[in-house]
């Protein structure tokens, strides 16, 4: 009964993108490791006394900020940022498109310079949505907000080397960071909710 | 009135001629190590001693801290000097996830029990001389952490992998104690193999890091390759191979993989440390193997490329066991060849 509704799908399927559909198509997903932050207060702004002292003011925060954002903002909270969208239509992606999630690639010279595909997969039909930044700022006259960098790669009709579609979303904070630990939960969530504004900002373009 | 972005060129301007001036007092020019070897140079007679140093005792962690913000947007090139003198933020995160990486192995540790790699360090150097007759003599000599314990006995390296930020003058590298302190062995085994051939005109030294990659989705075996004259601290030939044996689809949660590398008394992690350190015997010769217009036709960007457990670069060789290939990153500083294979429960 299935091999009979595919044989008769792919017979019906006239255009390329549901032809594509038809050929298993793959996404896939390469969160980032990266975790910046970086605070600054008014006096950063009143010369090098003003922005050695900020600096120094600030250091403890930078270091606590980044470090959470590193594990709060993870990989493992970006994929499951991305799990709770529907990520292949948000692409404009045939349906039907697998999303496959990889570990992330350190080295940024290959995420951001490699225009070949960065698994071994050999589908006509493959893609790549690769996170490059992750920076939360704070700043006094604009307040706390998260910053992310996004490219896709489009693989399909045999292109070999990719287009870099590069793109960026900054959204504001409101709970993130949290002043105590019971207000950790609303934390991540503020994160989280910041992350996926930022990626739909970037994806509108694929609409 | 100056554009605000000529502003920001006049200020990179002159942070970067700052850097410059500052680069040149901070290191003296040193002639980089050459990374193959012509043919006029390889033989020596009699044959170079071979050092094959393990400076460890157990499987380690390793971290990545990718890039780290700069603490400031202001107070000019004198700020951004001043600022980046007492700037500790790299060492401080690079301690943090030391301490969490170090949380997480610890299972896979206890599993591994006291599995030593030191012999299959010892089997690899082996066949790599064997295969590359002009090297030295065979057998290598095995120096073992032990020997180097310090006066407390604790001279035992929990190492990190060296991870850089991008500096205000470029790539600096999140050294912490533990990264020092693991520098510190290999030069008191060094100094040791030195000491035992003193009347050797070159000596060549093969030193072994075996470790987990900081997502724990694989293990990773370095080696070192060098060789040095009588009286010269630094190398004329260098190179490096990093041997990565990979889990098959691993998990985006360290835990989970540390799971599945501890399981049945770390066999699968036993596994992959024989597949590695074998695997880099078996490289270690083509490498060396390589003159300069071989290595340049190696490394060169248009050759088939390969990309694998976050590596990437120009394809070596491939065959059954997985690809090789050259891996070049300035912000990692990292310049080897790099062998993958995936490992399957």
């Amino acid at each position: 009964m299935i091999v009979k509704a595919a044989v008769a799908a792919t017979l019906l399927a006239g255009g390329s993108t549901a032809a594509m559909a038809q050929e298993a198509c793959e996404l896939h997903v390469f969160p980032t490791l990266e975790g910046q932050a970086q605070s600054t207060g008014w006096l950063s702004g009143l010369g090098v006394i003003g922005a050695v002292a900020d600096a120094a003011g600030h250091e403890d925060e930078n270091v606590s900020d980044a470090d959470y954002l590193r594990d709060a903002l993870g990989p493992r909270f970006q994929v499951e940022a991305f799990q709770s969208i529907d990520l292949v239509d948000t692409l404009n992606l045939p349906a039907g498109t697998e999303v496959i999630y990889e570990t992330p690639i350190a080295d940024r010279d290959i995420t951001t310079e490699v225009k070949t595909r960065l698994t071994d997969s050999t589908a006509a039909c493959y893609a790549e949505l690769i996170v490059t930044q992750n920076l939360y700022l704070k700043r006094a006259i604009y307040g706390r907000s998260l910053n992310n960098r996004f490219i896709f790669k489009d693989f399909r009709n045999g292109v070999r080397e990719a287009e870099m579609v590069r793109g960026r979303g900054g959204n504001g904070l409101s709970m993130f960071p949290p002043e105590t630990p019971e207000g950790r939960s609303a934390a991540d969530a503020d994160l989280r909710q910041a992350f996926l504004a930022n990626f739909n900002e970037y994806a509108a373009r694929f609409q | 009135m100056p554009h605000a972005s000529s502003k920001r060129r006049l200020a990179g301007g002159a942070l970067a001629v700052a850097g410059a001036l500052l680069a040149g007092w901070a290191s003296p020019a040193l002639a980089d190590p050459l990374p193959y070897l012509a043919q006029s140079e390889r033989a020596a007679e009699p044959q170079r001693p071979v050092g094959a140093l393990v400076p460890q005792e157990r499987l380690a962690s390793s971290i990545e801290l990718g890039r780290i913000a700069f603490p400031s947007g202001g107070g000019g090139a004198l700020g951004a000097i001043i600022i980046a003198g007492n700037n500790d933020i790299p060492q401080r995160l690079a301690d943090a996830a030391l301490e969490r990486a170090e949380a997480r192995i610890t299972p896979l540790r206890a599993a591994l029990g006291g599995f030593d790699a030191t012999p299959l360090a010892g089997d690899a150097t082996l066949a790599a001389v064997q295969a590359t007759g002009w090297l030295g003599a065979a057998p290598p000599e095995l120096l073992t952490v032990g020997a180097d314990q310090n006066a407390e006995g604790t001279a035992q390296p929990v190492l990190v992998t060296r991870t850089y930020s991008i500096g205000l003058w470029g790539p600096a590298p999140n050294l912490n104690v533990a990264a020092e302190t693991w520098a510190g062995d290999v030069s008191a085994m060094q100094r040791r193999f030195d000491d035992a051939h003193t009347d050797a005109a070159e000596r060549v030294q093969v030193q072994w890091r075996y470790q987990m990659s900081p997502d724990f989705s694989a293990v990773q075996v370095y080696a070192d390759v060098s060789i040095r004259r009588r009286g010269a601290i630094d190398p004329y030939y260098a190179q490096q191979l990093i041997s990565v044996v990979r889990l098959n689809r691993p998990a985006l949660i360290e835990e989970d993989n540390v799971t599945r590398w501890a399981a049945n008394d770390g066999a699968l992690a036993r596994r992959a440390l024989q597949m590695a350190f074998a695997r880099a015997g078996e490289v270690l010769p083509q490498v060396l193997a390589l003159d300069q217009a071989g290595f340049t036709a190696a490394t060169d960007r248009r050759r088939e490329t390969a990309t694998a457990a976050g590596y990437h670069g120009p394809l070596l060789v491939r065959d059954d066991k997985g690809p090789v290939f050259w891996a070049e990153d300035g912000d990692q500083r990292l310049a080897a060849f790099v062998a993958t294979q995936t490992i399957r429960e």
